[in-house]
């Protein structure tokens, strides 16, 4: 009787000690992904922050552009009117990287503007911030994998369900926004890094 | 019996003979590799290359270091590149001695900058026993990568920053043959033993690698100085 008593206190221990690992886990995962999210959000900020600059700079050269300085002003207030999470923020910045897209081919029909020093310099910040932004994206969706993938495993989902863990979303960009940092954005840093001799 | 003698005498002796030419062959071919090729050769290892902590070299108790060819890549960067031989020396319980042999030829580079250890391996049988007893492989974005390789860190932020979309695909490239490998400084890539006509190749797939490290990790682990950096014996 007494080893029947000693086996179920035994297999009870284990069992809560499993799920007392299981819930600090998860808390600490939801905690990563908070974390994380937060350095891309960041690293947004710091795009939107650049971006009336380059408009100011494109417009002095290039002024009848109206449309697409318009475009990428209204792109930039929607991104940074969205709530933050991650599938409202997603549709709002693809819409932000067209914009630019265009702004940068508007960019190319001006010589002059393409020479301009302090375009120079915000077309080199913005790449950097893309880099950035794509490098947090990375750690974030990472994060949100993990999370998700013991939100959905057994038996680690009965901890999730009881303790109110849900899945979280990616931030999911385009693939051809995700190109426009190093394709378009920046020639020359591209042409920096390539190797002194072939 | 006397005849069986001489057949096993004779057998060792051929066989002997050829691993003794191989090997000879293998010397001269790299040593041709490296004077065609501006670089310097020497059959042993001037800088203790295996001190660096890389895992590659920690896969027996025992290692050696040979046919090592030193020089500049295509960008300037030094370049080692050679044999290494890896293997556990174990006394089994009749007393005797059982070795077992990897034969692999290694490229090591350098960045100006330094970084956490990361290796990416291709995804083995002893891989995938190697994550369920506890050593999970970072997963990336990539499905197609994530089941080609396995990937470990000490850092998993570095991991995924370092290992970006032109990255993977580089990796992906190479259809698993390689062992990618960054600890401070250093990078080295690694294979099983290639003759010397793809050695050259296999400085050009560390070169590109270097150049395709993400701007990003640059700028997030600027350069400092080496601790692990192996001193000349």
């Amino acid at each position: 009787m007494s080893v029947t008593l000693a086996v179920l206190v035994g297999c009870g221990v284990v069992l809560v000690g499993w799920i007392w690992a299981s819930y600090n886990r998860f808390a600490l995962q939801r905690e990563m992904v908070e974390n994380s999210w937060s350095t891309v959000d960041t690293e947004l900020r710091r795009r939107y922050d650049l971006i009336p600059n380059l408009v100011a700079t494109v417009k002095g050269y290039a002024a009848h552009e109206r449309q697409t300085l318009e475009t990428v002003v209204e792109a930039r207030s929607q991104a940074v009117a969205a709530t933050g999470a991650p599938e409202e923020q997603a549709p709002a910045e693809n819409r932000l990287v067209d914009g630019l897209k265009q702004l940068f081919a508007v960019a190319e029909a001006y010589p002059d503007l393409k020479a301009d020093a302090h375009f120079l310099e915000l077309q080199k910040e913005l790449a950097a911030t893309e880099n950035r932004i794509q490098a947090a994206r990375r750690i974030f969706n990472g994060n949100v994998r993990d999370l998700n993938r013991r939100v959905q495993q057994v038996p680690s989902n009965l901890v999730a369900k009881v303790g109110g863990f849900h899945r979280a979303e990616y931030f999911q960009i385009d693939a051809a926004a995700r190109a426009v940092p190093v394709a378009s954005l920046a020639p020359d840093l591209l042409s920096e890094a390539k190797p002194v001799k072939s | 019996m006397v005849w069986l003698m001489l057949v096993g005498f004779v057998a060792f002796g051929v066989m002997t003979t050829v691993a003794f030419k191989r090997k000879a062959d293998r010397n001269g071919d790299l040593q041709k590799l490296a004077a065609a090729n501006g670089f310097v050769y020497t059959e042993e290892d001037w800088f203790a290359s295996t001190r660096v902590p890389f895992q590659i070299f920690r896969l027996g108790n025992r290692s050696m270091v040979e046919n090592m060819i030193v020089g500049q890549s295509a960008d300037g960067a030094p370049v080692r590149l050679f044999d290494l031989t890896t293997w556990d020396e174990k006394q089994t319980e009749d007393g005797t001695q059982e070795s077992h042999y990897r034969y692999m030829t290694c490229c090591l580079t350098e960045t100006d900058h330094a970084f956490p250890h990361l290796v990416v391996q291709p995804d083995t049988v002893a891989t995938r026993l190697l994550e369920k007893v506890g050593m999970p492989s970072i997963d990336l974005e990539s499905e197609a990568f994530n089941r080609r390789f396995m990937v470990t860190s000490e850092d998993e932020r570095f991991a995924r920053m370092f290992l970006d979309p032109q990255l993977m695909e580089l990796l992906l490239s190479t259809d698993g043959q390689f062992q990618f490998e960054v600890r401070g400084r250093w990078v080295l890539v690694a294979a099983p033993q290639l003759p010397a006509e793809l050695c050259l190749p296999l400085v050009g797939l560390s070169t590109r690698f270097r150049e395709l490290i993400p701007p990003v990790v640059r700028e997030f682990h600027p350069d400092l100085p080496d601790i692990v950096e192996p001193r000349p014996r």
